[in-house]
């Protein structure tokens, strides 16, 4: 009798909070902006020149976030392609293409859109913020373990990225440990 | 008769579950995988030889039904892409993030397995037993005249995933390796054609009669 009290007490209590819930606003929106206005985005094409096939590597194969139920999943040569019926494109085949970057670029930068454009606004400044980076260096708990080094170069990489706005250009040491840490098997 | 108390009611409640569900796994995703299996083949018996290109840690881990046994690394190397044909006495060398190299040579089936120990020999495990992941894997089969023989390395590396073959799947289409989400069986050839060329199919019985005589992996002491 008691539970029966407490269950019908829980249901109408849940009835009463969602009636009073606002109406979704597709128009209302968060914009975080540079002190001079300008956009905060991390830039793609600094990203497909030199991020996106670092977390290839380091983070897209098969059996990690190369697969299709992962939140943050990874398309790429060595791991999984986009779906092609046709079998146009293969794991291991051909190279990874356009499109494909482009959707790792976006699975990347819509985990924490917010907090990745706090990052950008402190010009890149304690980047540990981000899940993206917390979990490979081990910071909090991620399954495939510890797989970038602190100060290593492909966290120079990224954070060189993320200290870049939309349309800069990469600095020279960031662009060098981008290409090391391509170096290493 | 008095009832007992509820708490020994609890208890006893406790006990039972525990004693019925305490020797299997509950994850429900693995117990499907498991089951999608399907039966042993009859004509194999259980054992090095059976199961040919299944994910093997599957079963052979410390939640599977062959706890008893568990590997660390393990799959079935195939001489071509489609025909299923083990590739036997083929190295598979195995490097984990600390520089532990290990070496094991595949029976007739193809079939190999690593165990935890064989990545930390002397027994002495710094944080747990087993491969640092990620690993870098390679496999090779020399031929009659040809000491280097045929020679491949993974691309990339293995991230957590101990069944070869949870990855490396047979492609869904019989005539082509290309596919979305597989790279297609481990083997030594891209092309059966070539893989009979080298390795010609022979008529030994797998498994033998007698135990196998395996050669070893050159690195490994006799």
């Amino acid at each position: 009798m008691r539970v029966a009290l407490v269950l019908s007490a829980a249901v109408a209590g849940s009835l009463a909070f969602a009636a009073c819930a606002s109406v979704p606003d597709n128009a209302r929106l968060t914009v975080l902006v540079a002190e001079d206005g300008a956009p905060l985005e991390p830039d793609y094409a600094i990203y497909k020149a030199h991020v996106n096939e670092i977390l290839e590597r380091q983070c897209g194969t098969l059996d990690c976030h190369g697969q299709a139920g992962r939140a943050y999943r990874l398309y790429g040569r060595t791991g999984l392609r986009i779906f092609n019926p046709d079998g146009s494109l293969g794991s291991g085949l051909n190279p990874t293409t356009e499109e494909e970057k482009r959707y790792n670029f976006q699975s990347l930068v819509t985990l924490q859109p917010e907090e990745m454009r706090r990052v950008m606004a402190r010009n890149g400044t304690d980047p540990e913020t981000l899940i993206f980076l917390r979990k490979p260096l081990k910071v909090e708990r991620h399954k495939g373990g510890q797989v970038i080094a602190f100060n290593g170069p492909a966290y120079k990489c990224i954070t060189g990225w993320l200290r870049v706005p939309i349309g800069g250009a990469l600095d020279a040491d960031s662009e060098k440990a981008c290409k090391s840490a391509l170096e290493v098997r | 008769m008095q009832r007992p108390p509820r708490s020994t009611q609890l208890l006893g409640a406790a006990v039972l579950v525990t004693g019925l569900f305490g020797g299997c796994s509950l994850d429900p995703v693995q117990n499907g995988s498991i089951k999608a299996l399907g039966d042993e083949d009859p004509n194999i018996p259980r054992g090095e030889h059976h199961r040919q290109g299944q994910p093997c840690v599957l079963c052979h881990s410390t939640t599977g039904p062959a706890s008893d046994k568990p590997f660390a690394v393990a799959g079935t190397v195939f001489v071509g892409p489609f025909s299923g044909r083990g590739a036997g006495n083929t190295w598979v060398r195995v490097v984990d993030a600390k520089g532990t190299q290990v070496c094991k040579t595949t029976n007739c089936k193809g079939n190999f397995f690593f165990r935890d120990e064989d990545f930390t020999p002397n027994g002495q495990f710094q944080e747990k037993p087993g491969p640092s992941f990620p690993l870098l894997v390679s496999i090779q089969r020399s031929l009659p005249g040809n000491p280097v023989g045929a020679n491949r390395a993974m691309s990339s590396h293995i991230g957590r995933e101990g069944s070869c073959s949870a990855c490396h799947k047979p492609p869904p289409d019989s005539k082509s390796i290309a596919s979305f989400d597989t790279p297609g069986v481990v083997r030594l050839y891209d092309t059966e054609a070539s893989g009979d060329q080298a390795l010609p199919p022979g008529n030994e019985a797998c498994p033998p009669a007698e135990p196998e005589q395996l050669v070893p992996c050159p690195e490994n002491p006799p």
